[in-house]
């Protein structure tokens, strides 16, 4: 039943378009509720259909990866997550975010679906598109953060589709080189392409120009969809395409190196930049680029480990972004629609959402026990196998993270308050979600075996 | 359908048109000129990418490619949507010149009375310095095009190569010198096609549902593009993006 699969999330995305049509939030606040519920079934139904109608045989045209079904629930039920933070923070009220982010589900759940290399570069392409009508979902009362945001998304829009056209081109010549062997030193070019297109869509440092102002101003649940969920679902693809020609790059070591390098030089060079901004915006995606360098530096890495940690610390990425960005969305909420940079003293106003950004920017930084450490671990390890030298390197970079996070910290979290800033107290049910995903990245810092052997036996098996 | 295939006869025809079509959408500003010149665009790459790569599948009775039909489809409702978007923000200026007024004597509309005035004073102005940038990088695309043509062939057919180097750098040049949504987005749209047609280029026979999801990708596209116009619009009156009216926001306030 491939088209039930394909179809289901679209389905309820319709049908909460017609609930928004017909009841609208503006005028019943139920629908908020309904609203939510539809969207959470729609993503549970999606969840269900991965594992259950998941054909034995590979080779047709519709098949979930062991990785993609582990890594689609994974990420499913985030999104699920933040649907229910936008809930309590007053960010379903334009009508858009659930609508979007179920359709942004529904797309990389087809991208991972179906077998077709070009349909899933356009399946990304499109998911990136609706992901833009969330992020310029700002409200126009300040003018010039609106501006800023079209800006940001015509820049997005740039991005995604150069993303498509490298991608489409890199396997155009795949084709021809899997035609015609012959043409081998095509091999070079199509490693190009590819890792640039990924590294535009990673937002890998130099690539990275559009990410900066889409965290800024956009909304903080948008942008955790840009960098949290749809980089996720593409570090898979990116894996899998590796894997199906392994010849590219995890067999092909003269095609490893240049990319070790790219990789290592963001993490390095996004350090740097991060510890420059003065925007905590700005700071968070330098520290986001360098984190996905970082992991496409394992990718590239010829050892088991480097591959294993880069896709944990893909999960532990999408992870960290959603607790990251639920506290900045909650900070939003209760500083009446303010963003961060500028304001201070929040740690003795909204105690929970400053320890769940905390506790996010620390994961990204790679601090022992918490579930940031582990991928980063193998990663180093696997760049110590190298060469010690790229294990200090990667060292340093992670240094320059925290460094970054640290200079904001005292500032916006610890120092004085704003005069005469008023405030909301921070909503339970927000609360509760920033502290469970606080124990679900505590918990798998601790006991990371158990994910690492699913993610192990899923590698295995693909 | 015969015109639909290249022959020696119609060969210059199709040139001709392609080159006039991309110099149409880098040029000018109006999209009354703009959507024909998508179409024509459009239409001109479906011909030259199906006769490189020889569709098998045909529809309408088999007297049209595949190839052809979807892709001058997508093209001609890409066109449609922004067509239809400039046709609502021209009546919406039109409802708003009132309102301007008012808001002009009153003094008020901070940012927005700016744009507006910005606007109209763009829209109602002919300056030969407008089009300069544009056509001198028109030029110089149709350098790199020969350039990149005759250097770097791919596809073993000259017009194969010329026909994706001309609509993949007028694309990246409309969106260099683009200032306005709709114009970025038309950018976007021709660069997209030059993708399309490389597609076809290095692809021994099309694939129906790459060939459809490409069509339906489009099609996307420009409902992106006509939604952003559309917000920018509503909330700002205006549709451009460009640093001019970054620096003169201090001079509003």
């Amino acid at each position: 039943m491939p088209f039930t699969v394909i179809v289901l999330p679209f389905a309820a995305t319709l049908f909460l378009v017609l609930i928004e049509a017909l009841f609208p939030a503006a005028k019943y606040r139920w629908s908020y509720k309904v609203a939510v519920t539809i969207a959470v079934v729609g993503l549970a139904a999606s969840i269900i259909m991965v594992w259950v109608e998941n054909p034995t045989n590979a080779d047709t045209a519709f098949f979930f990866t062991p990785l993609a079904q582990l890594f689609l629930t994974f990420l499913f039920i985030l999104a699920s997550i933040s649907l229910v933070v936008a809930f309590f923070t007053d960010n379903l009220k334009s009508g858009r975010y659930a609508p979007v982010t179920l359709t942004v589900c529904g797309t990389i759940n087809a991208a991972l679906y179906i077998n077709n290399v070009f349909v899933v570069t356009l399946c990304f392409v499109a998911a990136e598109f609706f992901s833009i009508i969330s992020v310029v979902d700002v409200g126009a009362e300040d003018e010039e953060r609106f501006v800023r945001v079209v800006k940001s998304a015509v820049r997005y829009l740039i991005v995604t589709v150069l993303f498509g056209l490298l991608l489409f081109v890199a396997q155009v010549f795949l084709e021809r080189v899997r035609l015609d062997p012959q043409q081998i030193g095509l091999i070079k070019v199509i490693v190009a392409l590819a890792i640039t297109g990924f590294a535009l869509r990673f937002g890998v440092f130099p690539f990275n120009l559009w990410l900066p102002q889409i965290l800024e101003d956009a909304p903080a649940l948008a942008s955790w969809l840009v960098l949290g969920l749809i980089n996720g679902a593409a570090v898979i693809f990116l894996v899998d395409f590796l894997q199906q020609n392994p010849t590219l790059l995890l067999n092909n070591t003269s095609q490893t190196l240049p990319v070790m390098a790219l990789g290592m030089a963001g993490a390095v060079l996004s350090g740097l930049f991060g510890m420059a901004q003065s925007s905590f915006g700005k700071m968070l995606a330098y520290t986001g680029s360098g984190n996905l360098s970082l992991l496409l530096f394992g990718l590239a890495t010829p050892h088991t480990t480097g591959l294993h940690g880069a896709v944990f610390e893909a999960a532990n990425f999408a992870l960290a972004q959603l607790l990251i960005f639920t506290s900045l969305a909650v900070i939003y909420y209760c500083n009446y629609e303010r963003v961060v940079t500028g304001l201070s003293g929040l740690g003795r106003r909204m105690p929970v959402a400053t320890v769940g950004l905390s506790f996010g920017m620390l994961a990204l930084a790679g601090v022992p026990l918490i579930s940031g450490f582990p991928g980063k671990y193998l990663i180093l390890q696997s760049a110590a196998q190298e060469g010690i030298g790229w294990a200090l390197l990667g060292g340093l970079a992670i240094t320059m993270w925290l460094l970054a996070y640290l200079r904001f910290f005292h500032n916006q979290f610890m120092g004085r308050d704003v005069p005469g800033l008023k405030t909301k107290a921070e909503p339970i049910g927000t609360s509760a979600i920033i502290l469970l995903l606080i124990g679900v990245m505590i918990f798998f810092g601790i006991w990371s075996s158990l994910p690492l052997d699913w993610l192990g036996s899923a590698l295995k098996a693909a | 359908m015969d015109f639909l295939t290249l022959t020696a006869d119609n060969y210059s025809f199709y040139i001709g048109l392609l080159v006039a079509a991309c110099v149409a959408l880098a040029v000018y500003k109006d999209w009354l000129i703009l959507t024909p010149a998508l179409v024509f665009q459009y239409f001109v790459v479906a011909v030259v990418a199906n006769d490189q790569n020889g569709t098998a599948q045909r529809v309408m009775l088999g007297s049209i490619p595949l190839a052809v039909f979807l892709k001058t489809m997508s093209g001609v409702i890409a066109a449609l949507i922004i067509f239809l978007t400039g046709y609502a923000i021209i009546f919406e200026r039109r409802r708003l010149k009132q309102q301007e007024a008012e808001e002009e004597a009153a003094g008020t509309g901070g940012l927005r009375r700016f744009f507006r005035r910005q606007e109209k004073e763009q829209l109602t102005r002919f300056r030969y310095i407008d089009y300069m940038l544009p056509i001198g990088t028109s030029i110089i695309a149709a350098v790199a095009t020969y350039a990149f043509a005759t250097l770097l062939p791919f596809s073993g057919n000259f017009l194969g190569d010329f026909a994706f180097y001309w609509t993949f750098s007028i694309g990246v040049t409309i969106m260099v010198v683009g200032s306005d949504i709709l114009k970025l987005g038309i950018g976007l749209l021709t660069a997209l096609n030059g993708a399309d047609l490389l597609y076809s280029l290095l692809r021994s026979g099309d694939n129906p549902l790459v060939l459809g999801f490409s069509a339906a990708i489009t099609i996307f596209l420009a409902l992106l593009i006509s939604y952003l116009a559309i917000l920018f619009y509503n909330k700002l009156k205006t549709l451009n993006l460009s640093d001019a009216f970054t620096a003169g926001r201090k001079a509003v306030k």
